[in-house]
């Protein structure tokens, strides 16, 4: 019983998810470090049809997708949990202060908004960032793309 | 919090010390304890050891000279220590730890590990190169010892400077080869630690693309410097021999825009001048991009000039990337008038090198302020 129930409200989740995903552009995350090579990382392209690819970034080029499949419907609810937490509309443009040396920078592009997280080189402290209240733009930011990555075996 | 706050604050927790000054130097810890401390202790105790020997040694040296000064008795002459290059590198065993395991200390022998060895090289070839060529005295000017962490993360396409320490990646090898491969690549990440503790050029725009080409200047000065080549027989290439491509790099000074042209990464996109600035919101303002027109202007001074490009056109670099007149969010104009009035300075208003570095300028694109 308990378990249809779940069932039906993921279901119902999912579906408003897809009819509010189908009116707005991919969810664009970049996770780039900066070093000699200008920026080089990851970029995700979640569509809104639970497709995703990840390709390569090594400066301004982004490179052909180099992997792509289809997120499980429960990889979907996860990430819808987060997007709801985080709010995306209300995050500032820029956080983590002003760009330095050999930053990393982690870029979300959702729902027409973007929000650039720049994070000392390397990441800094991480476990800092990650301990911060559960609200916190930088720790949901960090979180999203720890959960891209696991959830695309990167 | 920075990498050496980070350690600083571990030494001092460590030890005990109740301190709120920045530094641990403020600890009573007798340098004997320390070196003991650098040479047993585990990774994260050995750079905090390391951190504030090199911080120890200044302060008990101005100290010194304080006292000296305090006293009316005749003055000894005070004679500083010869500067000395203190390398460590560690690996990182394909994490993302820092530093990592030891795996190599200042005068131990060759590890037989490729990436340890050229990092361990190319780190002393980059103090030897400003301790040589203008007395400087490692990266902070202060004797700051040099680690390394080779073998960062899983064909970590990068190489950089944390602020602290260097960190090389291996290269995919299909698109980069390992990062320890170009001296260049060394003598650019270290001098992103030289112009932060000078210029502190802002790290966005005009300002940020001067910052990327002054590590372009004297990483390709550190590499000229090795090979004992002058301005005409240097390739002025930055990252050769890093793209797996064949005889490709990854910048150009001498013709920027042209060091890569392939269907993976496509073509170079960087100007030679100001007709072509990239305005962009990637990359801080495209600050690896626009810094194609700052490194063309160097490229034609010091071959204006002729002979070894580190005698006068770096010297004129040198002096103005530690010239207080320039502001940390200098543009290109105002970093070019610097580079005119420091020429003017060395070697005379109306001197060859002065009209060298004012024509650079002018050539591409840029009116000095």
């Amino acid at each position: 019983m308990r378990v249809g129930l779940a069932l039906l409200g993921f279901l119902i989740s999912g579906t408003n998810m897809a009819q509010e995903s189908s009116q707005s552009a991919p969810l664009v995350l970049k996770d780039l470090q900066g070093g000699f090579a200008g920026e080089t990382g990851r970029v995700w392209t979640i569509s809104p049809d639970g497709g995703y690819t990840v390709a390569r970034q090594i400066g301004l080029k982004e490179l052909e997708p180099d992997q792509q499949g289809r997120l499980t419907l429960e990889q979907w609810a996860q990430l819808k949990i987060l997007l709801d937490r985080m709010a995306v509309s209300a995050l500032p443009r820029q956080l983590g202060g002003a760009p330095q040396v050999n930053a990393r920078r982690i870029t979300l592009s959702y729902g027409g908004q973007q929000s650039v997280l720049n994070l000392p080189p390397a990441g800094g402290d991480p476990g800092a960032s990650r301990s911060a209240a559960s609200d916190d733009p930088t720790r949901l930011i960090l979180k999203l793309a720890d959960d891209l990555r696991a959830m695309t075996g990167n | 919090m920075s990498g050496s706050n980070r350690y600083g604050r571990f030494f001092m927790q460590s030890y005990g010390c109740e301190s709120t000054h920045r530094h641990s130097i403020f600890c009573i810890v007798p340098p004997h304890v320390l070196r003991e401390i650098a040479r047993h202790g585990n990774a994260a105790q050995r750079n905090a050891a390391l951190d504030t020997l090199a911080l120890d040694t200044t302060m008990r040296t101005q100290r010194m000279a304080f006292q000296l000064l305090a006293t009316s008795a005749p003055r000894p002459v005070l004679t500083a220590a010869a500067p000395q290059v203190h390398r460590t590198i560690y690996t990182a065993k394909n994490t993302q730890t820092e530093p990592g395991t030891l795996v190599r200390s200042e005068g131990q022998g060759a590890s037989g590990d490729q990436e340890v060895d050229e990092a361990y090289e190319g780190l002393g070839s980059t103090f030897d190169f400003y301790l040589q060529n203008y007395q400087r005295n490692s990266i902070d000017d202060h004797g700051l010892p040099l680690i390394a962490t080779v073998h960062y993360d899983k064909k970590f396409d990068n190489a950089f400077w944390d602020g602290h320490q260097m960190v090389f990646g291996d290269g995919d090898g299909v698109i980069f080869n390992r990062f320890t491969i170009s001296l260049d690549v060394i003598g650019h990440e270290l001098t992103h630690g030289v112009t932060g503790s000078e210029a502190n050029l802002l790290y966005s725009g005009q300002s940020g693309a001067l910052n990327e080409s002054v590590s372009d200047v004297f990483g390709s000065l550190v590499k000229q410097y090795e090979l004992k080549q002058t301005a005409s027989e240097a390739d002025w290439l930055i990252g050769a021999g890093l793209l797996t491509f064949k005889d490709q790099a990854l910048r150009s000074m001498k013709a920027p825009g042209t060091a890569y042209d392939n269907n993976v990464l496509g073509k170079d996109p960087q100007p030679a001048d100001m007709q072509h600035y990239v305005r962009t919101a990637q990359d801080n303002g495209g600050v690896h991009i626009n810094s194609g027109i700052p490194n063309h202007a160097f490229y034609l001074v010091a071959t204006a000039l002729g002979g070894n490009a580190w005698v006068k056109a770096g010297q004129i670099w040198y002096d103005t990337i530690r010239d207080r007149n320039l502001r940390r969010t200098a543009t290109f104009a105002a970093f070019a008038g610097r580079t005119v009035a420091n020429a003017k300075r060395r070697y005379g208003t109306t001197s060859t090198e002065q009209k060298a570095v004012a024509d650079a300028w002018n050539k591409v694109g840029v009116k000095p302020a």
